[in-house]
């Protein structure tokens, strides 16, 4: 139907370009059109002809190159392009401009103008046509087949999944997500799982993983759940090591022993019978010249007992010497 | 009492108490919305459920059909999976593939207490496993390549008990 009326618009646009005595209203819609379309041929309706022949012999080269359907296509548009100026511009007169894009836009209109056109024109296009009509028959025949499948498949296939029933083990998570789409009941299931459950899931597999992360709300359980279990676990470790502080400070001993710091100096310490005599206390410098002194006034008494030691004998001496001298 | 008639995807006619087959919300709005004839010799075709579930459903159904409306969903209250009644427990003794087909049977008839006992035992099946557990009690294979597992380990490894 659509087809029809598309052509016996075309079928007019040609003798509206003949005699196109209304020149004015072309000139009046002009700005509209120009803005819409980047060929101005429908300002003039000759050179619009013109175009489209040319068009035309450029395109009919690209296709004896290949019969690609896309490529007939883009083709079939880009002829249509000129035509179509003419084929508007009457409508644009009696209604809206929204008829024009929609006939830009659809290629199949433009396939059913392309004939029309052809016939207008002179021999060369007209050999065109008939090519590109044979293409679109080519491709009419794979569209019906296609839809002809999915409507069987349809009919076959009155489910997405394969029947389940009396499976021993199934992986259900990915049936119900991936494979079936009923997130809502993989959401119910995720919901009656606790998180530490939640972590497990997400380390399944890469489906449970994806699944478990596509539900917001159990993933916000998840890592809620994993940053608690974190700070949980770094805490202790934080009290551990208040703890070990707390015990520096009852007794630095203890801290050094529990590193291993200084423990001969402890034993030292605690076995009493080991214990070295008390060296000699630490000096200052300003005092040595005092000790220096007190050394040296240590040794004249030194000398001083001695010379009494041996004054004893010396008197001994003396006496006797007094004696012997007293002889 | 009038009857109704199912017919599962295989071609079994079920004849089921009107009453019991209103547990399905959406054969209750089936009826409500098309009007039913008590001499209505129609079957109701189901062709996503095959004739083993719905045999089991009718079964549900049957016993459950007097239990009040099951409470709507509180997203706060303590989900609980340890409240299911002997009675369903002893009927989801099935293997997992029947199990699969009776949660898709309650969501498409929308059947509220058996979807939710069903996604209980699901839930039940996974709780309290490492996920090797888990691997083992759904037959999946760990697809994670060894530097994945690594990245999933790390990003999991506060949950993991000590």
């Amino acid at each position: 139907m659509m087809d029809e009326t598309e052509n016996i618009n075309v079928n007019e646009t040609p003798r509206i370009l003949i005699n196109s005595t209304n020149r004015s209203w072309y000139d009046s819609v002009d700005s509209g059109y120009v803005s819409l379309t980047p060929q101005s041929g429908g300002y003039t309706p000759i050179i619009s002809g013109y175009k489209s022949r040319v068009s035309c012999i450029s395109s009919k080269r690209h296709h004896r190159i290949r019969l690609d359907p896309l490529q007939s296509d883009s083709r079939a548009q880009r002829l249509s392009m000129p035509q179509m100026t003419t084929q508007v511009s009457p409508r644009w007169k009696t209604s809206s401009p929204l008829p024009l894009s929609r006939i830009v836009l659809s290629p199949n209109r433009v396939k059913a103008t392309s004939p029309p056109i052809s016939s207008t024109d002179n021999q060369k296009p007209s050999k065109y046509s008939i090519t590109s009509l044979a293409t679109i028959v080519e491709i009419k025949p794979k569209r019906l087949d296609f839809s002809h499948c999915a409507l069987s498949g349809a009919l076959h296939h009155t489910r997405a999944t394969p029947d389940y029933t009396g499976r021993e083990t199934v992986d259900i998570l990915s049936l119900l997500g991936d494979r079936s789409n009923h997130w809502r009941i993989v959401s119910k299931i995720l919901s009656f799982l606790g998180p530490q459950d939640l972590c497990s899931v997400s380390m399944v597999s890469k489906t449970w993983r994806t699944i478990c992360m596509n539900d917001s709300k159990a993933n916000t359980r998840r890592l809620i759940h994993v940053i608690l279990r974190k700070n949980v676990k770094e805490n202790l470790k934080l009290i551990k090591k208040s703890k070990i502080e707390g015990d520096i400070q009852s007794s630095p001993k203890s801290r050094y022993a529990r590193k291993g710091y200084l423990l001969e100096v402890q034993n030292l310490l605690q076995v009493p019978g080991n214990q070295l005599p008390p060296g000699s206390p630490p000096v200052s410098p300003s005092k040595v010249k005092f000790h220096s002194f007190v050394k040296v006034s240590e040794f004249f008494q030194c000398i001083c007992d001695q010379v009494f030691i041996v004054d004893f004998p010396f008197h001994e001496v003396i006496s006797k010497n007094n004696h012997i001298l007293s002889r | 009492m009038p009857n109704i008639k199912l017919q599962s995807s295989d071609g079994e006619v079920f004849e089921v108490d009107v009453d019991i087959a209103k547990c399905s919300v959406t054969i209750k709005t089936m009826l409500e919305d098309l009007g039913m004839d008590e001499d209505e010799e129609e079957v109701v075709p189901l062709p996503n459920v095959n004739s083993a579930i719905l045999r089991k459903v009718i079964q549900w159904a049957t016993y459950h059909k007097d239990d009040p409306p099951p409470p709507e969903d509180d997203e706060n209250k303590d989900k609980r999976t340890d409240d299911i009644s002997s009675w369903d427990a002893d009927f989801l003794k099935v293997d997992q593939g029947t199990l699969y087909e009776l949660i898709l049977a309650a969501n498409y008839l929308d059947i509220k207490g058996l979807l939710e006992v069903t996604c209980k035992t699901v839930a039940n099946m996974i709780k309290g496993k490492t996920p090797e557990e888990v691997r083992k009690t759904f037959n999946i294979k760990n697809d994670f390549s060894p530097s994945e597992e690594e990245q999933v380990r790390k990003e999991n490894e506060w949950c993991e008990e000590k």
